[in-house]
């Protein structure tokens, strides 16, 4: 055993510059296989059965009205990743396309500004209660006239409602029965334990005002409709200065707020549209979840085209890899012909030459898989590909890289090394 | 009973038309603690038989007795197992790892001995005192002389102390005073020890200082 471990020693470490090589060429080789694996298991996992079963999805999904993780409002994971930026460019995708619409449904606590300066209390204030809880509905752009509302008097959102300064109250419109309480112009608080925002009354609904989706009709009579996201009063919103839907972020919370999918074609399927974002964006995964927040869609996290596209590269990547590490350690069998010669001759056997090299190589594979594993737990906080999965596989390229070495150990001649000739 | 006997050993290399006989019908007894020098001219087959003592190459056809008992090579993992219990090999061309220090290419030899780390230390510098090379021990063989290297190839040679030590062309490499030098501890070797030696040279200095010569004849 110790000449096995002896002669493995020596090949780790006689040659750094040629060990190097090796050692790059297996990261590389590992590197584009847990690429490929890890989004093979995307793949695989649909949204219901993945995204809902744990704690891998606070670390990366961008999701819409996803229950589980409280809207991702308070996620902390994504701040600033590549993650976030292709949500951004997600929402913004949908936010233009027609045929989806996104709105979003919270609840404030809602007071009349009078009533914080202690003047004029409101009948809203009802038993000693000095705060309303109301639902409060997030629309984009498009959400009024898909669901064709109208107001009753006032107006509805119009372009630059969208985009308030932070300084100014953000323009809201109320449902018909708070007519009774408030006129257009009336600046109102909304706030929870979270934020505390001003806004100003722009209109009122009409009666039995609704949103009808998914067979389900929520009455907005008493509501109140605020233009995009909200709170805007993080740090992300004050430097732009413009009021983005879905999006909000500061030191803590950085993430993709959770307002409802509503597809407007019955017949769209919106997994499909998913999958041909996530191709326009990368590989990462985004979710969807295009009900009401109980159910969910079976929407691939991630595009089958980009699992193809990174499969020729790993294939591409690891053939160019697995040439040059087998011509590495051919070169290095060829240098080491008179070595293993000496070994011969002092009574060492064969097999125990090659198992050394066999091992040397593991451990390469072994060590080949920690950049792959940290990348990993870095970017998920997770090992998303088994380690034991991920060893084998590098440890296969490495077997497979050795064959031609294996075959020069076999044809070592002893007879034309004692007369000092070419060894093979 | 002889050491080491050969009953009528032949050995040819090539195919029918380019058949060459290099040994044929040797016959041959050295006895236990003997130094022989087997001389010939090039191509007489020196090295050849060196091979068969040694178990790298096997004979076409006759009996090789070592220690009295039938020596059956069938493959190359059973020489290395003959040449691991019971030979050491020096070479002209020295045959050590460049890039092992003088103490790692002796040790070298007792990598399959089963010894302890303790036992294994001992050995290497009763042997490099003996061979007057313990102040090179950690020297690589890149700084070494042509005396030196061929002391340090002797060291790996009989660190497992083997019954037999083959030596080709030992001082072919060398000058005439490093020549004498290097015979002098294959003789101390010999009467020290009681390692029986066969040295192939084509040296007359060489073979008068052995205890007897084999000529081996070109056919």
């Amino acid at each position: 055993m110790s000449t096995v471990i002896i002669n493995t020693y020596r090949n780790m470490f006689k040659s750094v510059k040629r060990n190097l090589t090796i050692l790059l060429n297996m990261v590389i080789c590992t590197s584009v296989i847990f690429i490929l694996l890890q989004n093979y298991y995307y793949l695989k996992d649909r949204h219901d059965d993945y995204f809902t079963s744990g704690n891998i999805a606070s670390h990366f999904e961008i999701s819409f009205a996803d229950e589980d993780d409280g809207g991702l409002y308070y996620s902390d994971q994504l701040n600033k990743t590549p993650m976030y930026y292709v949500g951004q460019d997600l929402l913004k995708t949908m936010e233009s396309d027609p045929r989806i619409m996104l709105y979003g449904l919270t609840y404030s606590n809602f007071l009349p500004e009078d009533y914080v300066d202690g003047v004029n209390m409101t009948p809203y204030a009802i038993e000693g209660v000095n705060e309303i809880l109301i639902e409060q509905y997030h629309f984009s752009k498009n959400t009024q006239d898909a669901f064709e509302l109208k107001c009753d008097s006032g107006r509805f959102f119009q372009e630059e409602d969208f985009n308030v300064d932070t300084d100014d109250p953000v323009p809201v419109v109320l449902g018909y029965n708070l007519q009774e309480v408030f006129k257009i112009g009336d600046t109102i608080h909304l706030k929870n334990e979270y934020y505390d925002d001003r806004a100003v009354v722009i209109g009122f609904l009409e009666k039995y005002s609704s949103i009808n989706a998914w067979e389900t009709v929520n009455y907005m009579d008493d509501a109140i409709v605020v233009p995009g996201d909200f709170p805007r009063d993080f740090e992300e919103l004050e430097k732009n200065k413009e009021r983005k839907l879905g999006l909000s972020s500061d030191e803590e919370f950085t993430s993709i707020t959770s307002p409802c999918i509503y597809v407007m074609d019955e017949t769209m399927d919106l997994q499909k549209y998913v999958n041909s974002l996530t191709a326009k964006n990368g590989f990462y995964t985004l979710c969807v979840q295009a009900t009401d927040g109980v159910e969910v869609t079976e929407t691939k996290s991630i595009s089958e085209k980009n699992v193809m596209l990174i499969a020729v590269v790993t294939a591409v990547t690891g053939i160019i890899c697995l040439i040059t590490l087998g011509m590495v350690l051919y070169n290095r069998a060829l240098e080491d012909l008179s070595t293993n010669c000496i070994y011969l001759l002092c009574g060492i056997p064969l097999w125990k030459i090659n198992t050394s090299i066999i091992l040397e190589m593991l451990i390469w594979a072994a060590l080949s898989c920690i950049p792959a594993c940290m990348i990993s737990q870095l970017e998920y906080k997770k090992l998303m590909v088994s380690p034991v999965l991920l060893f084998a596989f590098s440890a296969i390229v490495a077997l497979i890289a050795l064959i031609p070495t294996l075959r020069v150990m076999k044809k070592v001649n002893l007879d034309v090394f004692v007369r000092n000739r070419i060894i093979v | 009973m002889s050491f080491i006997e050969l009953k009528n050993i032949n050995k040819s290399f090539g195919k029918k038309n380019s058949k060459v006989d290099v040994l044929e019908d040797l016959n041959l007894s050295i006895e236990k603690g003997e130094l022989v020098a087997i001389m010939g001219k090039s191509g007489s087959g020196k090295t050849t038989l060196l091979n068969i003592l040694a178990g790298i190459d096997t004979p076409d056809s006759g009996e090789y007795l070592f220690d009295e008992k039938p020596m059956k090579i069938r493959n190359a993992a059973d020489g290395v197992k003959f040449r691991r219990n019971n030979i050491g090999i020096v070479l002209q061309h020295f045959a050590l790892i460049n890039d092992f220090t003088v103490s790692e290419n002796i040790e070298v030899g007792l990598w399959e001995s089963g010894l302890s780390i303790v036992e294994k230390n001992k050995r290497i510098i009763e042997v490099m005192e003996q061979l007057q090379i313990s102040d090179l021990k950690d020297k690589y063989p890149g700084k070494l002389s042509g005396g030196e290297k061929q002391r340090v190839a002797i060291g790996r040679a009989i660190i497992c102390r083997p019954s037999l030590l083959l030596a080709d062309e030992p001082t072919g490499s060398l000058d005439s005073s490093t020549e004498e030098n290097i015979i002098k501890i294959i003789q101390d070797l010999n009467k020290t020890n009681g390692t029986t030696v066969i040295v192939v040279t084509h040296d007359d200095e060489v073979a008068k200082s052995c205890m007897r010569t084999i000529h081996l004849e070109k056919h």
